[in-house]
């Protein structure tokens, strides 16, 4: 009775929740299209959504640069949310996120690899290479969390994969030194979505509408999964199926973040931590509150950015991390006492 | 498991040393000019002892006939004069400038030296910038005569009658003087035949987001605005002159409009190409010189420095960008 209780609660929860998340998107949506470098009228944006005229230049401010920069955060946002949920949860460690482990770091080396043996290569081929650097990072995680005693812990593997991230960070600088990419690689590296065409968007939808759609179907078996191993296979679960499953999500997810705005850290960790405060523990509703908030948390820095110096351009990794690092302290610190799923 | 490790960190390892050993340095094109004045060293071979005070205001005695000399930085001056160096800085490319550096070794350590690498040379007399730390001029003086060269100073007739009183070659300063001054004539001739002394001119950047090169720093400004005079819209003389905020700072793609001239040239860093990201930049698609096709592309790595022997690749350079954005063929 109790249990069913709680459940009819979150969802209550989760209903309420989600319906500020999409307003919040919605509106901070809205202030991104009208506000910027300059100030749109609403009946400029509504022309240039729904009677765009390509010879007039808000319009086309509007439609060409302001909305797939918007497309662009939510997908950012969506991504590395649930990315991070994902990853919190097959690990259960609420400090797993892809920027920290490094899974971030190996896409960013996999887009420097192929920018300075494949300077010709187009979008698709840097998405392809920037998720198999990402997927050797976590083939290497793993690798190291399992060498010596004992199995594998979560702190074991939080710990390897921010070596891991430092290692490669420094090899990405270096192999952009040699080449000098230094001005291709800013791009990628500061954190922006200043320059999003409408292309980096069509390149990036069909993978993380994959990634999406996925982990919305292993959600339930996530959940499971947390209640331990055993349990989830007395239950019936596959617990090799999502764990593989979920890997690749989190793989595809984090690179297609990497390819639109660059590595940029914390988004995964405290956008899931806020959604399972809100919602709890069952992923059928911690991922979609995750994918809302996330992008509504990403629009909205993206337009705090754009009002620093209006007519220039702040990379909006910069003001995750001044959010995002005081967030990780607390978290650290209260997961001493406080062990998660535990 | 361990083993799979250790071949898994070898590979990786393998795999990096592989990506940084594979690449090869792209050659700049330079213009080589064939009037340069061929000037040969024509000091003695005797000793001649000679005290000045530098720059910085030291009193610095040194031998003026000294063939011993080793230029931590303005080698593109000195070499000018005929004269033979021991060694040179680190940052000087000599591709097309190889007959001025023959016999001379490339210094290692630029940051900003090795006390250990310039010693090995022997040297007997030091040329150094003249922002350099009076610490590490006060160092390399234990070493040998150190003495600072105009390092600020975009006045040639300054920088190099200064290193010809320093070494005794005044003759051949004059010689070089009016050389880089005709030089200028000349450009300064071409450009008005090309009716583009009053139009506007904006050199766009770009340093992960779309900018203006700072006027500090590029030496191919004062050729531009200081010495052949083009104009620029004040918004982007001030944003040029701006030390307040950060170098570079990235332009709203909806603002580049703005700050678009009469003309336009888009400077690369180590390359004379406009990057992808800048062609494919809505903001920029819009500018009109864009539009028209008539951008005018430019690297800026040879403007890093200042040497009489580089003037003419710099000048020539220039205006085939210039021409480039107006439009104008020969």
């Amino acid at each position: 009775m109790k249990i069913r209780a709680s459940r009819s609660d979150n969802t209550k929860r989760f209903i309420i929740f989600l319906t500020i998340g999409i307003a919040l998107l919605f509106i901070a949506g809205a202030l991104t299209l009208v506000f910027g470098a300059n100030t749109m009228s609403p009946k400029t944006v509504f022309d240039s959504l729904f009677s765009f005229n390509e010879s007039d230049y808000d319009q086309v401010i509007v439609r060409n640069m302001r909305l797939p920069r918007l497309i662009a955060d939510i997908i950012v946002g969506v991504s590395l949310s649930v990315a991070g949920a994902i990853m919190q949860g097959t690990t259960k460690n609420p400090m797993a996120d892809s920027g920290i482990m490094g899974i971030s770091s190996g896409a960013t080396l996999g887009v420097v690899v192929v920018l300075a043996f494949i300077p010709g290569a187009g979008r698709f081929e840097k998405m392809g290479v920037s998720a198999l650097g990402a997927g050797l990072v976590t083939l290497l995680i793993y690798t190291i969390a399992f060498v010596g005693k004992g199995r594998i812990t979560s702190d074991r593997m939080v710990l390897s994969g921010m070596a891991i991230s430092t290692l490669l960070s420094s090899v990405t600088t270096a192999i952009i030194l040699k080449f000098g990419l230094m001005n291709q690689m800013i791009r990628y590296t500061s954190g922006s979505s200043a320059n999003t065409i409408w292309k980096d968007v069509f390149v990036a939808l069909p993978f993380f509408s994959s990634g999406l759609i996925v982990s919305l179907i292993i959600s339930r078996s996530l959940t499971v999964m947390n209640l331990g191993e055993e349990v989830s296979r007395s239950l019936g679960a596959n617990v090799a199926v999502t764990r593989t499953l979920s890997t690749i999500v989190v793989l595809v997810l984090s690179a297609v973040a990497v390819i639109i705005i660059g590595p940029v850290g914390y988004i995964g960790l405290m956008i899931p931590y806020i959604a399972r405060y809100m919602v709890g523990t069952d992923y059928r509703l911690v991922l979609p509150v995750c994918a809302v908030y996330g992008g509504a948390f990403v629009v909205i820095v993206d337009f705090v950015a754009r009002l620093i110096h209006p007519g220039m351009e702040y990379p909006i990794g910069i003001l995750i991390t001044i959010i995002g690092v005081p967030f990780f302290i607390y978290v650290s610190r209260k997961q001493e006492g406080d062990r998660f799923y535990d | 498991m361990r083993k799979f490790c250790a071949l898994l960190a070898l590979i990786i390892t393998l795999g990096c040393g592989a990506l940084l050993a594979g690449c090869s340095e792209t050659e700049a094109e330079v213009a080589v000019d064939e009037n340069f004045p061929a000037l040969v060293d024509t000091r003695g071979t005797e000793v001649k002892m000679n005290t000045v005070f530098t720059l910085k205001g030291n009193e610095v005695t040194y031998n003026m006939n000294t063939r011993r000399i080793v230029c931590v930085f303005g080698s593109q001056d000195v070499v000018a004069f005929g004269v033979k160096l021991l060694a040179y800085e680190s940052s000087t490319e000599t591709t097309g400038y190889e007959s001025f550096y023959e016999g001379a070794t490339k210094l290692q350590d630029g940051q900003p030296f090795s006390e250990e690498e310039i010693l090995s040379f022997d040297p007997e007399l030091i040329f150094v910038n003249q922002n350099m730390s009076n610490d590490n001029i006060e160092t390399l003086n234990k070493i040998a005569p150190t003495i600072p060269l105009y390092t600020d100073s975009d006045d040639f007739s300054v920088r190099l009658n200064y290193i010809g009183s320093i070494l005794g070659l005044e003759e051949s300063a004059r010689t070089l003087i009016e050389y880089a001054d005709g030089l200028k004539d000349k450009m300064l001739a071409e450009m008005r035949s090309y009716g583009l002394q009053d139009k506007t001119l904006t050199i766009f950047t770009y340093l992960g987001n779309i900018s203006i090169v700072p006027e500090r720093g590029w030496f191919m400004n004062t050729i531009i605005y200081d010495y052949l005079g083009v104009k620029r819209l004040d918004n982007v003389r001030e944003f040029m002159q701006d030390e307040s905020g950060s170098v570079y700072e990235p332009i709203s793609a909806e603002n580049l409009r703005n700050y678009e001239g009469d003309l336009v040239m888009f400077a690369g860093f180590g390359e004379k190409k406009i990057t992808t990201y800048v062609s494919e930049n809505e903001g920029w698609k819009m500018l009109k010189a864009v539009k028209e096709d008539r951008v005018g592309v430019i690297d800026l790595t040879p403007y890093a420095q200042k040497g009489v022997i580089l003037l003419y690749n710099q000048y020539y350079q220039i205006m085939q960008a210039l021409k480039t954005a107006a439009k104008i063929t020969d």
